[in-house]
C-alpha cells in the first residue's frame, strides 16, 4: 500500500473549505425543522381533529424512507414540477439555475422535522402532567404553561437526543453530493477520483467530521450541564 | 414534433415550450417490483435485529459506565460514544470491513477476509447503535426523579430492587420511542451495505436500475419507498401498543 | 411489563435467526473459484474484484450471478491460466480500489481509464481489457448545432454531472484543457447510477449527456427501450473510444504477466472479438486502435 501523505495533508485543507456548506446547511435545517417539529408534536399531543392523522402519516413516511430513496425521488421529480410550474404560470424563474444547496436544505428540513417531532413529543411525555394542571390553575394561559414550565423540563429532557440527531444530521449532509452540491465529502472524493487515493480520502473525511461530532457534542453537554446544573450529580447507586 | 435542424434560422436556442418533461412513468412496472424487491428485505431485517440486539446490549453497558462514579470509566465510556457517533457510517464500515481482518490475522494468523460480507456489516451497525442506545438509555434514566429511587430504598427495596422494578419500568416510558427512532434509523442504513457489496433491498434497486441503464428508477424506487413505510408503520404500530401498555397510569402531558 | 419484555425479546430472537437462514440462502456469498484445472499442479485462487451496477461492462444479473464483458474476458484468462483460479466478488467500485490497493483483492475491472497517479497505486497489465464507446446524446432540435464535443462545449456545454470516479469525468477534464476558451461545464456529482439523464437533456435542465452507444440503443433506439418513446427527440454522435484496464494490487506481477500473455493468446484467436459481439453487439476495439 502506498499512502500518498502529500495528497492526505492537501485533501484535508481543500475538504475544509467543504466546511461552511456542511454546517450551513446542518444549521439552517435545524433553524427550519425544529419550530415546525415542536408544531407537530403539539398537534398529535392535543390529539387535533384531522391534522393528527396528517402529521402522523406525515412522520411515518419521512421517518419511515431511506433518507437516499427520498433524495433520490424529490432530486428527481421537484426540479421537472417546478419546471413545469414556472412555464405554464409564466413565472420568470429559471429553475434548473436554482443553486442545489436550497434542494438539499429542502428534503433535509422535510426528514429533520419528522425525527424532531418524535424527539420532541417523548420529551414533552416525560414531563409530569400535574405540572401543566398547576401552571393553569395559577392562572397562566395555555401559551405560558407550555412556554415557561413545560417546554424548558422538556428541552433539558430533550438534549441528549438533540444532541444525537445533530451529528446524524451532519453526517447525511454527505448526501447532498448526490445533488452535486460541495460539501466537505464531495471535496474529498472529488480530489481522490484522479489518482484513487480513496483510503487518504476516507481517512481525511473521518478526520473532519470526527472533530466537527466532537465540537457538537461537547457543546450540546456543556449546555446540558449548564441547564440541569440543579440536577444532583445523578450516577448509579 | 418537427424533424431535427428544421428550426427557423436565426431562432434563439432555447428548449421549445412543448418539451416538458414527458417521463415514460410505467406503473405496472413499480406494482411488479414490490413483490420481487421484498425477499431482500430479509436481509435488511436480519442485518438490523441482529445489530440492534447485539448494540442494545453494549449500549446498556455503555451507558452504566457513563453514569458510574468512578472519573475514568465515566471518560471511557465518553470518548467511546463520543468517537463512534462521529464517525460517519461508510468509514466505520471500511475501517471494520479491512481492520478487523487486519488486527484478526495479526493476532491470531486466521484469515477472515472473506467471511459472509453480513458479519461485517452487523459489526459496523451493532457498534453503531450502541452508541446511541447508550445515550438514550442514559437520558432516560436521567428522567426518572431521584426521589423515586430514594422512596423505593426507605420503603425497604434492595438499591437493585429499586432500580429493577422502580426506575426501570418509568425509564421505559422515555426510552421506548427513541429506541424506536433510532431502529428506524438503524433499518434505513441499508443502503450501506451495498458498498461492500452485501445486496440488501436497497441494494437491490440499485441493481435493477442499473440493469435498465437508468431508466425505471422512480418506479423502483418509489416501490422501494412503498416497502420502507410499510414495514416502518408496522414496527411504529408495535412501539405505540407498547408504550401505551408502559404509561398506563402515569400522568403524561398529553390530554 | 416482564410479559411485554420477553415478548418483544422472543420476537426480535426470531426474526433475527429466520432473516439470518434467509439472507444465507440469499445469494452464495462465499466466491466459488472457477472449474477444476486440468493440469493436477498447484492452483492459486485469487479474489477478482467488480462493479456491481456497470452493465455492460462488470454487473450482477437477475440470477445473481457476475455478468458482463470483463468477467467475460476474465473467465476466458482463468480458462487459459492453469495454475490460477479466479473467484469473483462483485462490490462498490470504492471498496474495489481499496480493496486491490490493501491487497484484499489481487485483481479487479472497474471500467478503469489509466492516468500517471493511478499508476502509482495500482500495477497497470500491458494489455487493455475493453473499451468504452463514450459519446454525446442531446436533444435532436439542436443536431444542427451539436456535432461533436467541440461544436457542443460552443454552443453551451451543460453536461449532466458525472460521478468523479468515472473515465467521462476525466475525459472531460482532458478536453477542456486543450480548449481552455470553450470548456464544458464539468459538475461532479455522487450519483450512483445516472438515473434521468435524458429526461434532463429533453426538459433543458442540461444540453448534452455523456452516453455509451449500447445504453443510448437499448434505452432510446430499441422499440422495448425504456425510454424508446422519447427516440425521436434525442440524437446521439460518438466521441472517442476509450481502452479500459484491469486493475492489479502492486505486488502481484507474475498475475499480471500471465494475465498479459493470456489476453494476447485470446486476442490472436479472436476470442475478445467474439465476446465483445456478443456483450457489445460490435468490435469495440476497433473503436480504440484506429
Amino acid at each position: 500500500m502506498n499512502f500518498n501523505l502529500d495528497f492526505f495533508v492537501r485533501t484535508f485543507f481543500l475538504a475544509l473549505a467543504g466546511l461552511p456548506v456542511t454546517v450551513g446547511l446542518t444549521a439552517c435545517t435545524l433553524a427550519l425543522a425544529a419550530p415546525c417539529a415542536l408544531a407537530f408534536a403539539l398537534v398529535r399531543m392535543y390529539r387535533v381533529r384531522f391534522f393528527d392523522k396528517a402529521v402522523a402519516l406525515y412522520v411515518t413516511f419521512l421517518r419511515g424512507t431511506p433518507i437516499v430513496l427520498q433524495i433520490l425521488i424529490i432530486y428527481s421529480i421537484l426540479p421537472s414540477a417546478l419546471n413545469a410550474v414556472a412555464l405554464r404560470s409564466g413565472w420568470k424563474l429559471d429553475v434548473f439555475a436554482v443553486n442545489p444547496f436550497w434542494y438539499a436544505l429542502f428534503v433535509f428540513t422535510l426528514n429533520t422535522s419528522a425525527i424532531l417531532s418524535e424527539v420532541f413529543r417523548s420529551a414533552i411525555l416525560t414531563v409530569d402532567r400535574g405540572q401543566l394542571e398547576a401552571a393553569l390553575a395559577a392562572g397562566l394561559s395555555h401559551f405560558h404553561a407550555w412556554k415557561r414550565i413545560v417546554l424548558p423540563q422538556a428541552f433539558l429532557v430533550a438534549l441528549p437526543n438533540l444532541s444525537n440527531a445533530t451529528v446524524n444530521l451532519i453526517k447525511s449532509t454527505s448526501l447532498a453530493f448526490m445533488m452535486t452540491v460541495r460539501d466537505v465529502t464531495a471535496i474529498a472524493k472529488i480530489e481522490a477520483s484522479y489518482g484513487y487515493n480513496y483510503i487518504e480520502a476516507y481517512l481525511d473525511i473521518f478526520i473532519v467530521y470526527a472533530l466537527l461530532g466532537f465540537a457538537v457534542q461537547w457543546a450540546f453537554s456543556a449546555f446540558e450541564r449548564r441547564l440541569g446544573s440543579w440536577r444532583k450529580k445523578a450516577l448509579f447507586r | 414534433m418537427h424533424p431535427p435542424g428544421c428550426c427557423r434560422p436565426g431562432a434563439p436556442a432555447r428548449v421549445p415550450k412543448r418539451d416538458r418533461m414527458n417521463r415514460p412513468f410505467d406503473p405496472a412496472f413499480a406494482l411488479a417490483m414490490i413483490p420481487s424487491l421484498l425477499p431482500y428485505f430479509a436481509v435488511t431485517i436480519g442485518v438490523t435485529a441482529a445489530s440492534a440486539l447485539a448494540g442494545s446490549c453494549i449500549g446498556l453497558g455503555v451507558a452504566r459506565a457513563r453514569l458510574s462514579r468512578t472519573k475514568a470509566v465515566r471518560a471511557i465510556a465518553a470518548g467511546y460514544t463520543a468517537v463512534l457517533r462521529s464517525t460517519p457510517s461508510i468509514v466505520l464500515l471500511f475501517l471494520v470491513f479491512y481492520g478487523f481482518p487486519a488486527a484478526v490475522h495479526a493476532l491470531t494468523g486466521i484469515n477472515i477476509h472473506f467471511w459472509h460480507r453480513a458479519v461485517f456489516v452487523i459489526i459496523t451497525f451493532t457498534l453503531l447503535f450502541s452508541a446511541t442506545m447508550s445515550e438514550v438509555f442514559r437520558s432516560a434514566w436521567l428522567s426518572v426523579d431521584r426521589g423515586q429511587f430514594e422512596a423505593a430504598v426507605s420503603a425497604g427495596l434492595s438499591p437493585a430492587q429499586a432500580q429493577l422494578r422502580i426506575v426501570l419500568p418509568q425509564a421505559a416510558v422515555s426510552a421506548i420511542p427513541n429506541f424506536g427512532n433510532a431502529l428506524i434509523s438503524l433499518m434505513k442504513e441499508g443502503a450501506l451495505a451495498y458498498m461492500v457489496g452485501l445486496i440488501d433491498a436497497m441494494g437491490q434497486g440499485f441493481l435493477v436500475v442499473s440493469r435498465n441503464y437508468g431508466a425505471r428508477s422512480l418506479e423502483t424506487f418509489l416501490a422501494l419507498a412503498v416497502l420502507y413505510w410499510a414495514l416502518t408503520a408496522i414496527l411504529e404500530r408495535v412501539f405505540l401498543l407498547v408504550e401505551r401498555r408502559l404509561s398506563r397510569g402515569l400522568r403524561g402531558v398529553s390530554q | 411489563m416482564k410479559v411485554v419484555l420477553r415478548f418483544v425479546i422472543s420476537t426480535m430472537l426470531l426474526v433475527a435467526a429466520v432473516s439470518t437462514a434467509a439472507a444465507g440462502g440469499m445469494r452464495d456469498d462465499k466466491p466459488a473459484p472457477a472449474a477444476a484445472k486440468a493440469s493436477g499442479g498447484p492452483v492459486r485462487t485469487v479474489y477478482a474484484a467488480h462493479t456491481q451496477g456497470y452493465v455492460p461492462y462488470g454487473f450482477v444479473n437477475e440470477k445473481g450471478e457476475s455478468d458482463g464483458f470483463e468477467i467475460a474476458v476474465l473467465r476466458a484468462v482463468d480458462a487459459v491460466l492453469d495454475e490460477y483460479a479466479f473467484a469473483f466478488v462483485p462490490t462498490s467500485d470504492e471498496d474495489l480500489l481499496i480493496g486491490i490497493e490493501s491487497g484484499k483483492y489481487a485483481l479487479g475491472t472497474k471500467g478503469a481509464w489509466v492516468t500517471a497517479e493511478r499508476k502509482k497505486k495500482f500495477l497497470f497489465p500491458e494489455n487493455p481489457v475493453a473499451a468504452s464507446i463514450i459519446g454525446i446524446t442531446f436533444r435532436a432540435s439542436d443536431a444542427d448545432k451539436i456535432r461533436d464535443l467541440e461544436s457542443f462545449a460552443r454552443y453551451s456545454g451543460k453536461l449532466v454531472p458525472i460521478s468523479p470516479q468515472s473515465a467521462q469525468f476525466a475525459l472531460v477534464q482532458e478536453f477542456n484543457k486543450s480548449h481552455p476558451d470553450s470548456p464544458v461545464a464539468l459538475v461532479p456529482s455522487d450519483t450512483f447510477i445516472i438515473n434521468d439523464a435524458y429526461l434532463w437533456v429533453i426538459e433543458g435542465r442540461y444540453d448534452a449527456f455523456f452516453d455509451l452507444k449500447l445504453a443510448f440503443q437499448n434505452s432510446v433506439v430499441s422499440e422495448k427501450g425504456a425510454f424508446h418513446s422519447l427516440a425521436d427527440r434525442l440524437a446521439w454522435v460518438p466521441y472517442k473510444g476509450i481502452p479500459t484496464w484491469t486493475l492489479f494490487n502492486r505486488n502481484e506481477t507474475e498475475l499480471a504477466a500471465a494475465y498479459d500473455r493470456a489476453i494476447e493468446q485470446l486476442r490472436a484467436d479472436g476470442t475478445l472479438s467474439a465476446l465483445s459481439v456478443q456483450y457489445f453487439g460490435e468490435d469495440v476495439f476497433s473503436y480504440v486502435f484506429e
